[in-house]
């Protein structure tokens, strides 16, 4: 019987979304049917109900057995946004918990909407949910009881487009505020700009983007693309200022004018686009790749302070050392 | 009363206005005379083969992005090359993907998008368009 149940409840991965334990709240119904990955068929069966409470000694289970990731149906991706939106308000006012704690979550949650909506490919709900996730991230953020490398300690490294774009929202805010840009709009903007910015990688294809070795003449041109799709995606809106479509379109021009799309200089690249690059590559350098290990920080820093004055702007770059050496 | 004929039109606004386009070096010299085919190792992965298309024209951005302030000016633009599927042209400033420009080429006018936009230098951009109003092949070819 339990077993005929199963067969009726089993979906396809293609038709369902990854989304991780920790961003289930213990003692709460999700609402959401919640499926699990069978290390046999590689099928999905059904976990939980949608009105099943999930309990603590469930998710200690599920880390007992190795799982981390659950699964939803690609249709209930907003609710399940609902869901997390609500509940992340409580977690991140839970003064009982440590800012790492609170931070923990928050990056999780930002990995996971962003991974939903990234991966559902509706624009509009990638923009409204960066918007809330901005003033999450800003809000924490603005505290000063908490050092910059405890952040970064907590941040994952996967080299998803999801997680690289949640952890470069974070280093975003802290290079702003750092660079004494103090106006909340200002850093509310730049955090769902960072959010965004790597948005046109949607439609290179997962082959291209995970391909375990050099790219080719041919997927480096795809690659090259992703800054002007992002653009063409959220330029007509009028909920995203200039600058953010400039963090989009221009977070690859390199000081020296060699970089893309257009390949302009310095003096035409926007600020905040500037600050994107720095800490996007910086990012990058220590994630995960699917060809090697993360770089370590130290060997990172080398890197960039190479590229210092052509890829970087020198006062960006000097300003992002300080902060992270000095944490 | 006389009809201005399109021709005498392009030519008596090209008198109006001063071009601002500053060509670089190892162009300026032989720019208006390149013809034909562009050969194929010039850029091997397009698609359909591309023809010089030397000349000047009027550009007047039709639409432009909510987050964007243009003026309506007449600018006069040095046309590039030519394809099946786009047309490039040199411009004074950049342009961004999405906005709808009017340009008036020496034989008719056309609407395009903006598709792509390469910096030469802070007062020449080469512009990528591609037409919303009819096929280039015929211009390709006059
Ligand atoms: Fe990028
Ligand atoms: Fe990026």
């Amino acid at each position: 019987m339990s077993c005929q149940t199963a067969e009726v409840a089993e979906f396809a991965i293609e038709d369902c979304l990854p989304i991780h334990i920790n961003t289930l709240v213990p003692e709460q119904c999700i609402g959401i049917e919640l499926y699990i990955r069978d290390s046999r068929s590689g099928r999905l069966r059904l976990y939980r109900g949608e009105n099943i409470i999930i309990k603590e000694a469930d998710r200690q289970r599920l880390i007992d057995h190795d799982v981390r990731m659950l699964f939803i149906k690609k249709a209930d991706h907003r609710r399940y946004q609902d869901y997390l939106n609500e509940h992340l308000e409580l977690v991140l006012k839970d003064e009982t918990k440590s800012v790492a704690a609170r931070f923990t979550t928050l990056n999780e949650v930002v990995r996971d909407v962003m991974a939903t909506s990234f991966r559902s490919g509706d624009v509009e709900s990638t923009v409204k949910q960066s918007q809330q996730l901005a003033d999450h991230c800003v809000d924490l953020l603005s505290r000063d009881d908490y050092a910059a490398n405890e952040l970064l300690g907590v941040l994952h490294h996967d080299y998803q487009t999801f997680t690289h774009s949640a952890n470069v929202t974070f280093l975003c805010v802290l290079l702003s505020k750092a660079l004494g840009i103090t106006h909340p709009d200002d850093i509310q903007q730049i955090a769902i700009g960072a959010l965004l910015h790597d948005l046109g990688k949607l439609d290179i294809p997962e082959r291209i983007l995970t391909k375990p070795g050099k790219l080719t003449d041919a997927e480096f041109d795809v690659v090259r693309n992703h800054p002007k799709w992002g653009f063409q995606k959220l330029c007509q809106r009028d909920d995203i200022t200039n600058a953010q479509l400039m963090m989009v379109y221009q977070h690859h021009e390199r000081v020296d004018g060699g970089g893309y799309p257009v390949g302009i200089p310095k003096a035409e690249i926007h600020d905040w686009a500037r600050l994107t690059t720095v800490v996007d590559v910086y990012e990058a350098l220590t994630a995960n790749r699917p060809y090697r290990g993360p770089l370590r920080h130290s060997q990172a820093i080398e890197i960039m302070e190479r590229d210092c004055g052509r890829v970087f702007d020198p006062e960006m770059m000097q300003c992002w050392l300080r902060l992270i050496k000095h944490n | 009363m006389l009809v201005e004929t399109y021709q005498a039109q392009l030519n008596r606004l090209l008198e109006q206005f001063d071009c601002k386009i500053q060509l670089p070096e190892e162009w300026a010299e032989s720019f208006f005379d390149e013809r034909g085919v562009l050969p194929t190792s010039f850029d091997e992965r397009r698609q359909f083969a591309r023809y010089h298309f030397r000349g000047k024209g009027i550009l007047q951005v039709q639409r432009t992005l909510p987050t964007i302030q243009r003026s309506r000016g007449l600018y006069v633009i040095y046309t590039f090359d030519i394809a099946r599927g786009g047309f490039a042209f040199l411009h004074t400033s950049q342009l961004f993907p999405c906005e709808l420009c009017e340009l008036w080429l020496p034989t008719q006018k056309l609407t395009v998008e903006i598709t792509r936009c390469q910096y030469i230098n802070s007062r020449c951009y080469l512009i990528g368009s591609r037409p919303t109003s009819r096929n280039l092949a015929t211009l390709a070819t006059q």
